[in-house]
């Protein structure tokens, strides 16, 4: 959808299911993040949406990038300061029920793999974006984007290959 | 495909339909900014505000009280402002609703003020590029501005009474104080 006479809102309304679901994808389920990631990526697109029309843009593709570099600019900006660190996502899985599965493992170790990798793997699983696609829509390299593909994979691997919690639900044996 | 790519695939599917019901829609712009809100620390905010003031800074609305770009403490000036401990339940109630145990501080204010939110010295056009926040809403509608303590930074946003919260983009760092009341000016 490139036509100059696309407005802002009509494109934002066929788009934004989608749009919403890939900066809750980045942040892994934090829908506040995701609101202000999205919120930023908004305001820099609707700034410069005519000049994205008028040099025939890939919208999606912008946003899609708009968004990711919001993602990575968050968290650039608050790694710079003293925090109480949040909760690791192993303590996370470590408080839930017995009732957490395989694949709601994966999803918290999602959340707790670097900005860059969630956006990498976000792009590769949520879009089925290629190497090629992604590296240049972040402007790296394919290697680079590989790179972060398969560490993040090998962290998600190594991270739902510990030991579950329901495995610590029984009561353990008391010795005699 | 391995089973860790599979499991990945999976949790993507199975969480990302959730995300509509979970999220606001971002607030559209209804004119075009011209000026960035600038990213600014504590540090360099005195002597930004130091040239707002001077520059006479323009801040358009309805009933806000001005406050200075980086007000570490409540003054009397603004009344309804307060924190989330203090008299202003109604702002405080509001702050916590979105935000939780985060929300640092919270005033009164109205849409209208949050809309009519302008940055510039009086030399340029001033900008309001929180035009088109809140639709359904009213000018005279309450909303409130809140401070919220995230990952080290305050940042600032503004809720309606329905819970819709609108970020305005604002962060301060490097002060233990939370600021109060509208945001301050670049």
């Amino acid at each position: 959808m490139t036509s100059s006479d696309l407005s802002f809102e009509s494109w934002w309304s066929a788009r934004n299911a989608a749009m919403l679901r890939f900066a809750y994808a980045l942040t892994a389920g934090d829908a506040h993040r995701a609101e202000d990631i999205l919120q930023s990526a908004v305001a820099h697109v609707w700034r410069k949406w005519g000049q994205l029309l008028a040099r025939q843009v890939d919208l999606d593709t912008y946003m899609r990038k708009a968004i990711a570099n919001e993602h990575l600019a968050f968290w650039r900006l608050k790694r710079n300061h003293e925090l109480p660190q949040e909760s690791t996502n192993d303590q996370a899985v470590a408080s839930t029920t017995d009732r957490v599965d395989d694949v709601d493992l994966v999803w918290r170790a999602l959340s707790g793999l670097p900005r860059r990798h969630q956006v990498v793997l976000a792009l590769r699983f949520v879009d089925d974006m290629s190497d090629a696609q992604i590296a240049t829509m972040l402007g790296i390299s394919e290697s680079a984007v590989r790179s972060y593909s398969a560490r993040g994979i090998a962290a998600i691997r190594a991270r739902t290959t510990t030991p579950k919690p329901h495995a610590h639900a029984s009561r353990p044996k008391e010795n005699p | 495909m391995n089973d860790t790519e599979s499991l990945i695939r999976a949790a993507y599917a199975r969480h990302l339909d959730e995300a509509p019901a979970l999220m606001r829609q971002p607030a559209l712009p209804s004119a075009r900014p011209r000026i960035k809100v600038a990213l600014i620390t504590t540090g360099a905010a005195v002597g930004v505000a130091a040239v707002a003031v001077g520059a006479t800074v323009l801040l358009r609305g309805t009933n806000t009280t001005q406050q200075p770009a980086v007000g570490p403490s409540p003054s009397s000036a603004q009344p309804t402002a307060t924190s989330p401990n203090g008299i202003d339940s109604q702002a405080s109630a509001a702050c916590r609703a979105v935000f939780g145990a985060d929300a640092a501080s919270a005033s009164s204010t109205t849409v209208g003020t949050v809309r009519g939110w302008t940055i510039g010295p009086a030399a340029t056009a001033p900008t309001s590029p929180f035009a088109g926040s809140f639709p359904g809403d009213t000018d005279d509608d309450y909303a409130v501005w809140c401070w919220v303590n995230q990952d080290g930074a305050w940042n600032a946003y503004a809720v309606d009474s329905h819970g819709t919260k609108v970020n305005m983009n604002y962060h301060i760092t490097g002060s233990s104080t939370p600021p109060y009341g509208p945001p301050g000016l670049p």
